[in-house]
């Protein structure tokens, strides 16, 4: 007897839309790992990433009906919901900034265990391609993205001009994409 | 508008100013070209979550998540790519209230349907558990706070009804010592600890408490163990939530 298929993401959303609490629970085994250590990369604390993913998921429970297809895959869709959760809650904590470059590369892996080993190849594979980067460039995008950073604020921070800190985001992610489809 | 591609890598990256970003989500809805670049450029942004270190969630959080979503009153989708959480439960979802109680009562199941099926004999369980079933069906703005260290596994579901007092539906919280009580605390955003109400259960199972104080001006709520009912804080915290 052959064991029943997981359903796909579309279907998952479509089951989510219908207000189906099992899909929401697949949803979360599937991407719940990766939604909180998107979190707790950008909040860097285990109780303020457990609520932005908590109010992540309920938002994505609620708005799965605005999912589009043509707009993106499942996963992404919902990380991006994390991602600006996530930015949210770090704005309004004026008295914290999460170390801003390599500080998640040090933090321990809580699971570290050989059915890993696949996505650790993937992740040093990433880690390489952003190495490439000028530094300059590297640091820009990652207070952008995982330091909750706007341009402005950046400019400020960095001491350049607002037109440098666009440019650095444009031409880092251009170059990390050609990187990547060269890596593929 | 015109093409945007000078604002993709800005826009992936989330750093545009919300006028902008709307503006850049109005034009990739027509937009095929712009609409395939921002999907590259979003396939870096991928790269980048998959460079991220392997980090376990609590375990207690799946069951929290599914919980909440088990309160949420099914609405028509929004035709919005992202909205912010509009938590409020309209008056008299009784239906809400029933699958909150299913749930709290069985120690959070994970699944609606289950959970339905419970319905019926959780509301005739007591009497104590019919009026929480007719508090809860007014519906208002909800957390969850989930039980840590000893008290994993419980926890309790503050609810702030419009223009009515707030209260808590504790559920699986163990009884207390003698001479110590359960203390529910509002907490604002200076870290000011503000005492509500204080109680000792008998006995585990299904509890509702009124919170005592308004909870607005504040952003977080908690229950901690306590041997006074007058004072500071100083006793553990056994279970807490931030309030958005």
């Amino acid at each position: 007897m052959t064991e029943p298929l997981e359903p796909p993401d579309d279907a998952l959303i479509a089951q989510l839309a219908a207000q189906q609490l099992g899909a929401l629970a697949t949803l979360y085994d599937r991407y719940g790992r990766l939604a909180y250590a998107l979190a707790y990369r950008i909040l860097g604390e285990a109780e303020a990433a457990e609520d932005a993913v908590h109010d992540a998921f309920l938002l994505a429970w609620r708005g799965a009906g605005s999912y589009r297809r043509e707009r993106g895959t499942v996963r992404g869709w919902l990380l991006s919901i994390v991602h600006h959760r996530s930015v949210d809650v770090l704005r309004r904590k004026t008295a914290f900034r999460p170390a801003p470059l390599e500080a998640a590369e040090h933090h321990p892996a809580d699971s570290d265990t050989a059915e890993e080993a696949a996505r650790n190849v993937e992740q040093q594979g990433v880690r390489r391609v952003l190495e490439t980067l000028p530094e300059a460039q590297r640091r820009t995008i990652e207070l952008a993205y995982f330091g909750g950073y706007t341009q402005v604020e950046l400019a400020a921070l960095m001491g350049v001009p607002l037109g440098t800190v666009k440019g650095r985001m444009r031409i880092g992610l251009q170059k990390m994409r050609r990187a990547l489809e060269h890596a593929r | 508008m015109t093409h945007v591609l000078d604002e993709l890598e800005l826009y992936v990256l989330g750093v545009l100013p919300p006028a902008t970003r709307a503006e850049v989500e109005a034009h990739l809805v027509a937009c095929d070209g712009c609409r395939a670049e921002a999907a590259a450029l979003t396939d870096v942004i991928s790269a980048m979550h998959d460079a991220l270190p392997v980090r376990e969630p609590p375990l207690a959080l799946r069951q929290r998540i599914l919980a909440s979503a088990g309160t949420r009153v099914v609405r028509p989708a929004p035709a919005t790519w992202l909205r912010p959480v509009r938590a409020w439960l309209p008056a008299g979802a009784l239906a809400a209230a029933a699958v909150v109680l299913a749930v709290l009562s069985v120690g959070l199941v994970q699944q609606l349907d289950a959970t339905r099926a419970e319905l019926a004999g959780a509301q005739a369980r007591s009497a104590t558990t019919q009026a929480i079933a007719e508090r809860v069906s007014h519906g208002g703005r909800s957390w969850y706070m989930s039980g840590v260290e000893q008290w994993k596994g419980a926890g309790g579901m503050l609810f702030v009804p419009q223009g009515a007092p707030a209260y808590v539906v504790f559920h699986d919280l163990p009884p207390v010592p003698a001479g110590a009580n359960y203390t529910i605390w509002l907490v604002d955003a200076e870290g000011r600890w503000v005492r509500g109400a204080s109680f000792a259960p008998a006995e585990s199972g299904v509890r509702m408490v009124d919170v005592g104080v308004p909870v607005e001006g504040f952003d977080r709520c908690a229950v901690t163990l306590e041997t006074q009912t007058t004072g500071k804080r100083s006793g553990p915290i056994v279970m807490q939530s931030r309030m958005y």
